[in-house]
């Protein structure tokens, strides 16, 4: 009796383990949409009310998707004035793996606000469309990913059960 | 120079490896103007001369870009209205002169492309300028409309400011009067956030950043004033806001380049304005050494 009761926690914490584990995961694909949504707000707010971007990053600090990371950044902003080296001490705190995604939005800061509307607008539609494919190109990859985290999760209880069994 | 928040914008927007020595010179002389030239060492000008900071090396294309862009505070886009009359306003109230290459559409210009000198005009303050002029200003009772030129340099603006602080507070008068400024430069108010950070009197309304021919029906219609004041009328728009403004029995006193009579009429909006009488009195303001002098050359006295 005690050992089916050590076999059903042990598949219990297994599980446990693999559902902390996908959490990271989870909030990281999150993050990342919600991310590319705020990216296409502050295009909105660029091209269409011509917004400077301490009045873009106030905006999204109060309404963004991923507001955590915009407030950050305004506070950063305030001091350095400059959106790259913003995002740069901005994503230093935050925990976003995707090397890919990473880079684009680093080409994307440096490159912003240095221009007229039109070559900002043309930057920005580049960038996004960019942003977009690698977030429909990570977000199957992370579900794989998690599913098989569960998967392997259960089965790993399984097998550590059996034998504790 | 006193005014930590300009002081703090002009640091803000300059290569930092210039920041601390415009610094001690902004708190120690009385720094009218800071000139960046591409491939040029920096210039500091005050009223007695200039300083070239030619110890330092020369002011770079790659500082040049830099500096426009935390002029604009990383939004270029945001500013291009300015950036295509040639200038930008800091915050502060600080008007940055810009020269450089245009992007041009049907002989228009939509956007500046790159920029290759900078001249920082730092506002300056000179109480009690105008004051010995003010009665100069007045006909049969009432406020004649006038015009005052200058060449570049001489304080022209610094003038009119006073002179809108002397109307408004109604200093060497007999009242105070409403008066209505459009300031399309925010030269004269130096507004920071839309208040006013220089004086210009307790009955001023002032309407920045906003062209001339659309402020003055604004303020006309809204403020009603009874003087109305503008800096640098230029184009045929301006003086025919000027001509409605008079229409309405408003007294206007406006400011123009020139350092005689005949500059001044040869502009032909101008002298339309001359010639039909709008404008009564033409005076050229001179500088002699830190005082100013009020000459007329056209008016109801003069004549």
């Amino acid at each position: 009796m005690i050992r089916l009761i050590v076999g059903v926690l042990l598949i219990l914490i297994t599980i446990m383990i693999g559902h902390i584990l996908n959490n990271d995961t989870k909030s990281e694909c999150e993050l990342i949409s919600d991310l590319n949504k705020d990216m296409r707000t502050l295009m909105g707010l660029v091209k269409y009310e011509r917004k400077n971007m301490s009045e873009i990053l106030e905006y999204l600090s109060r309404l963004g998707k991923a507001h955590q990371i915009w407030e950050r950044m305004k506070e950063e902003f305030k001091h350095s004035n400059d959106m790259y080296t913003s995002w740069q001490n901005t994503i230093e705190k935050i925990r976003i793996n995707e090397k890919p995604y990473l880079k684009e939005l680093d080409s994307f800061f440096s490159d912003i606000g240095c221009g007229n509307i039109e070559k900002e607008v043309e930057k920005m539609d580049y960038f996004i469309e960019r942003i977009e494919l690698i977030e429909k190109e990570i977000v199957p990859r992370y579900q794989n990913k998690m599913k098989l985290i569960r998967v392997l999760s259960a089965l790993g209880g399984i097998a550590l059960a059996l034998i504790a069994m | 120079m006193k005014d930590i928040k300009q002081v703090e914008s002009i640091i803000e927007a300059v290569p930092e490896r210039f920041a601390e020595i415009i610094k001690k010179y902004l708190d120690f002389m009385k720094i009218e103007e800071l000139r960046f030239r591409v491939n040029q060492p920096v210039q500091l000008i005050h009223s007695d001369g200039e300083v070239i900071l030619e110890q330092y090396a020369a002011f770079t294309y790659a500082e040049s870009k830099e500096m426009l862009k935390r002029m604009c505070k990383s939004s270029v886009y945001a500013m291009e209205s300015q950036l295509k009359c040639g200038y930008i306003s800091l915050q502060s109230g600080i008007r940055v002169g810009i020269c450089g290459k245009p992007i041009m559409d049907s002989n228009k210009i939509i956007a500046l492309d790159t920029v290759q000198s900078f001249n920082i005009r730092i506002p300056c303050e000179a109480k009690g300028c105008a004051e010995p002029f003010v009665d100069r200003f007045f006909y049969n009772g009432g406020i004649a409309n006038s015009i005052i030129a200058a060449p570049p340099g001489v304080g022209k603006t610094t003038f009119l400011r006073d002179l809108a602080r002397c109307f408004s507070d109604g200093i060497n008068m007999q009242k105070g009067y409403r008066i209505g400024i459009a300031d399309e430069r925010n030269e004269l108010s130096a507004c920071i956030e839309a208040v006013p950070s220089l004086d210009i009197g307790s009955r001023s309304d002032v309407f920045t950043m906003v062209p001339k021919a659309q402020s003055i029906p604004l303020l006309i219609r809204n403020m009603s004033p009874e003087v109305l004041i503008t800096d640098e009328i230029i184009t045929e728009d301006d003086c025919k806001a000027l001509e409605n403004a008079v229409c309405h029995g408003i007294a206007v006193i406006a400011t123009i380049h020139g350092s005689c009579y005949f500059d001044v009429i040869n502009n032909k909006a101008i002298r339309t304005l001359v010639d039909r009488k709008i404008i009564r009195n033409v005076f050229i303001l001179r500088r002699k050494g830190n005082c100013m002098d009020l000459d007329i050359v056209k008016g109801e006295e003069y004549d």
